[in-house]
């Protein structure tokens, strides 16, 4: 797993190279804040959770994993879908017997508005919301202890676009779920509804049974710093850091931190 | 530019400031594992309420024999105690290849007691095994040796399309005059697996048990009643005479399917009493010291509100093989069911 994300980091790095080279001299690059794009990334995190249902001891999952992104930039809006896989291993540090399996999916679909000047400068400022999902899974020993964390939230979202020039870029956004849906396991981690959804693919109950609440039970913040470099008129490079806070206020609460680091090759369409 | 620092600044902030925000509240010391665990039972387990145990006085009887000087060894012991007053094959504790079950003092003389090689050699014609990795992980079939008798074993509560599987079995021993079905040394499995297999012996739909799941810190806090039926399978039915052997190792599923069979009048249960560890587990729980433990978290109900975990499924027909009988190839249960099918029915 491992090497085959070295190499797909390789093949972007490469790919995108080779478009910069072949089509630097005929290319006379748009506005940078007027694009729409569709893009393809490969993504690794570092984290660590804590999840009192699940065990008394913290966890630091590493995962790998690759993303779709779709984004559409204009002077008076920011539009942007983004819908990630990953899996790996949650590492407990002090016995390697209790590692799990960790899987998680997240989804998010994005409208902000344009609240600054832009013509008159680099900045741009768009403030709006965000509706995201996020499903984790933790499975030891073919589910002997297992765990799992579903929010729908809706989010506050705030993102800064800066322009060095026509070829580099920045973004930074900020996001706060401010509603939620929260679906943890139930006290004793599971019961026969939990068990009879599960065996009979209920997956609409299975992702929807939860708990309406907003932050007095669910704190979480999304710091997203991004670098856009335009290789031609048609593609274009993202390489991102995003930090992630999350804490449910629950008898059985859980933590979890992730750093995340990913890069992408974007197609201007 | 200064923003952009700033920005690079803020995640930097971000990703140094919260990496400490996690921490191992719990230290590996004696007292902590032992709190642990006995809190982790204590606001967790169904049994305590459903054979209506002193949790506290266990407490107060070995949280005293904890210090700071308690050895693993040591503390492994006063965990085994603990359990031993729940006596239910479900409350474990387990530490690397090492386990300790509670109750599980009649288990041992049932594995020794048992084995599908004496089975298999002196008692059938033939045996057949469905595919360990993609059907069922032990579940065999095949016909007493010179008898038009059948024979079951299912040693897994656990498999793919169960009622596929048994209507395959159907099809080559339906037309037996009986069944013996087998599920003594089975470790049990999923309910869902044992009501599958045994739709096809079901005169009619019937109420089978009933379940709670602790679903609070109270000893009796339960969420409510969920209710299991066996489904008769219409299409591919067995109603004649089907002995069903047990064992004190028959545990969880493999009392489920003994439940499902005993709705119905042509099924005898045969051989010694089951484990008495009926209803489902808790997911594995992890200690600071690298162990972990499990406990039922439900408790289950005969449809006349009688509760199935504790004494076990005590047979209509009792009968022991022992270890000796298996070193001389023999096995007591397997005659004494073939002598009740002749007895009882005149099938020979």
């Amino acid at each position: 797993m491992k090497h085959d994300f070295t190499l797909l980091l390789a093949i972007v790095t490469f790919i995108a190279f080779e478009i910069r080279g072949v089509a630097q001299e005929s290319d006379s690059p748009s506005n940078a804040f007027s694009t729409t794009q569709i893009g393809m990334y490969a993504v690794g995190t570092s984290e660590m959770f804590k999840d009192i249902s699940y065990s008394p001891l913290k966890y630091l999952p590493e995962t790998k994993g690759i993303g779709l992104y779709f984004s559409r930039l204009s002077k008076s809006h920011y539009l942007a879908s983004d819908l990630q896989y990953r899996t790996g291993l949650a590492r407990q540090p002090e016995f390697s017997e209790f590692s799990s399996d960790y899987l998680t999916t997240h989804l998010r679909f994005k409208y902000l508005w344009r609240v600054n000047n832009f013509t008159r400068g680099k900045f741009g400022l768009f403030l709006g919301s965000q509706y995201q999902f996020q499903f984790m899974l933790t499975d030891w020993m073919n589910l002997e202890a297992f765990t799992f964390m579903v929010s729908h939230s809706l989010d506050l979202s705030g993102q800064l676009f800066y322009s060095i020039n026509d070829a580099h870029s920045f973004s930074l956004s900020l996001d706060v779920p401010t509603i939620h849906l929260l679906i943890r396991p139930p006290y004793n981690s599971h019961n026969e509804r939990l068990i009879q959804d599960f065996e009979n693919n209920r997956w609409g109950s299975l992702l929807t049974n939860g708990d309406v609440g907003t932050l007095n039970k669910y704190i979480e913040y999304d710091i997203n710093l991004s670098y856009t470099w335009r290789l031609n008129k048609r593609w274009l490079l993202d390489l991102r850091y995003e930090n992630s806070y999350i804490e449910t206020k629950e008898r059985n609460s859980i933590i979890l931190i992730q750093h995340s680091f990913r890069l992408g090759l974007n197609l201007n369409l | 530019m200064s923003k952009i620092r700033c920005s690079i600044i803020l995640c930097l902030f971000a990703y140094s400031c919260n990496d400490s925000t996690i921490d191992n509240d719990f230290e590996n010391s004696p007292f902590q594992n032992f709190d642990l665990f006995w809190g982790g039972i204590d606001s967790h387990s169904s049994m305590i309420y459903a054979k209506s145990i002193n949790w506290d006085s266990i407490y107060s009887v070995y949280r005293p024999l904890v210090n700071d000087d308690t050895d693993s060894e040591e503390l492994w012991l006063i965990f085994s105690d603990m359990i031993e007053v729940f006596d239910d094959e479900h409350t474990v504790i387990f530490s690397g290849d090492r386990a300790y079950v509670s109750g599980s003092h009649r288990i041992d003389d049932a594995i020794n007691s048992f084995s599908k090689e004496v089975i298999r050699d002196n008692y059938l014609d033939y045996i057949k095994d469905f595919d360990v990795m993609n059907e069922a992980p032990d579940f065999s079939y095949g016909k007493i040796k010179n008898k038009n008798i059948g024979y079951i074993y299912i040693g897994d509560t656990d498999g793919n399309n169960p009622s596929l599987l048994m209507d395959r079995v159907l099809e080559e021993i339906g037309d037996t005059k009986a069944i013996i079905f087998d599920v003594r040394n089975n470790g049990g499995g999923l309910g869902s697996f044992a009501e599958a297999v045994t739709d096809h012996f079901a005169e009619e739909t019937r109420l089978a048990y009933s379940t709670q799941t602790r679903d609070g810190l109270a000893y009796n806090d339960f969420d409510k009643l969920t209710e299991f039926y066996n489904t008769s399978d219409e299409i591919n039915q067995y109603l004649k005479p089907v002995i069903v052997l047990t064992d004190a190792r028959s545990v969880s599923g493999a009392e489920n399917m003994v439940v499902f069979l005993k709705l119905n009048s042509q099924v005898t249960q045969l051989g010694d009493t089951t484990a008495g560890a009926f209803s489902s587990l808790s997911n594995r729980r992890f200690l600071p010291n690298g162990w972990n433990y499990r406990y039922p978290v439900q408790i289950s109900y005969s449809p006349e509100g009688i509760f199935l975990d504790g004494d076990g499924l005590i047979p209509d027909v009792y009968s022991k093989n022992t270890p000796s009988n298996v070193g001389i190839g023999k096995d007591q249960n397997i005659e004494d069911a073939l002598l009740f099918l002749f007895n009882e029915y005149g099938i020979d």
